[in-house]
């Protein structure tokens, strides 16, 4: 079943999942503007955004290959790979993860003006939701909460 | 008047495949109907023909890009080529310049786009099954580079 309430709760749900990831990663501040920008432009866009927005999903991949180091939180973990390998692994799944949630959130824009809900409305409420999730997945991985 | 779907039960589809029976379920109901068999029939064999049938494609991809100020519609199709004749398009000279710069761009921009797609997930892939090509972590690597 979909509604739009629901809607909103899943992508609260995803971002909060990818605001986890980014604090655990320690996004820079860069990074950080850098996943603002393609959220106003997602929330705004829809669809039509998905292209340019996979585009800025790599390059933000692209910073965390360029400067993320293996996370010291998986020192005590014991896995049957050397560190480069769950570094880059997890830089894969942070990867499919963030296409993941690009194409919820464009979607999910697209779905709500079905609904009849203004192009305003829908930027504002996405736009809140999605970084209301951010905010509480990088307060919970601080343990802030 | 013109007959509806519902009266005349062709359902009208997708631009491409619609057929003869759909053309001529929207004419005239009077007129269709004065028609002989043999003019009808006629009809349909000339709207078979004047109906594009376009070759089966390998790929055929389209999207839109939304820039805010302007959209943008985005379309590969790759298939075998059955054209016989030459197109008759032929654009002035401006307009094939222009034309030209933005290709360039267009195709510049694509490359270096699927470049570093193919790039970073061939590297990210290479560290993930454990192939060390260099001594080091490569950010530790990149921050020695620019003394860090």
């Amino acid at each position: 079943m979909r509604t739009p309430w629901l809607t909103l709760v899943r992508l609260f749900s995803i971002y909060g999942l990818a605001g986890w990831l980014l604090s655990f990663y320690h996004a820079t501040p860069a990074i950080w503007l850098g996943i603002e920008f393609l959220i106003l432009y997602l929330a705004w866009v829809g669809t039509g955004a998905i292209a340019l927005a996979i585009v800025g999903s790599m390059g933000i991949i692209g910073a965390g290959v360029l400067t993320s180091e293996v996370p010291d939180h998986l020192a005590g973990v014991s896995l049957p790979l050397n560190q480069a390998q769950v570094w880059a692994l997890m830089l894969i799944l942070s990867w499919v993860w963030a296409l993941f949630v690009i194409w919820k959130l464009a979607f999910a824009v697209r779905y709500l003006r079905l609904m009849g809900w203004q192009r305003s409305q829908v930027f504002f409420i996405v736009f809140l939701i999605v970084n209301l999730g951010l905010k509480l997945g990088q307060a919970l991985e601080l343990r802030l909460l | 008047m013109k007959l509806t779907s519902e009266e005349t039960g062709v359902v009208p589809t997708g631009y491409a495949s619609r057929s003869p029976a759909y053309y001529l379920s929207t004419m005239q109901p009077e007129i269709l109907q004065s028609l002989y068999p043999e003019q009808l029939a006629e009809f349909e064999r000339i709207l078979a023909e004047a109906i594009p049938k376009p070759a089966p494609k390998l790929v055929d991809l389209r999207f839109v890009i939304d820039l805010i100020v302007s959209r943008f519609y985005v379309v590969l199709f790759i298939g075998k080529d059955r054209r016989a004749k030459q197109r008759r398009y032929i654009p002035d000279r401006l307009t094939r310049i222009g034309n030209a710069i933005v290709v360039l761009l267009i195709l510049l921009s694509a490359n270096l786009a699927i470049s570093g797609f193919i790039l970073l997930a061939g590297y990210l892939l290479k560290s993930a099954i454990g192939i060390d090509l260099f001594p080091g972590h490569f950010p530790a690597v990149v921050k020695r580079f620019f003394g860090g």
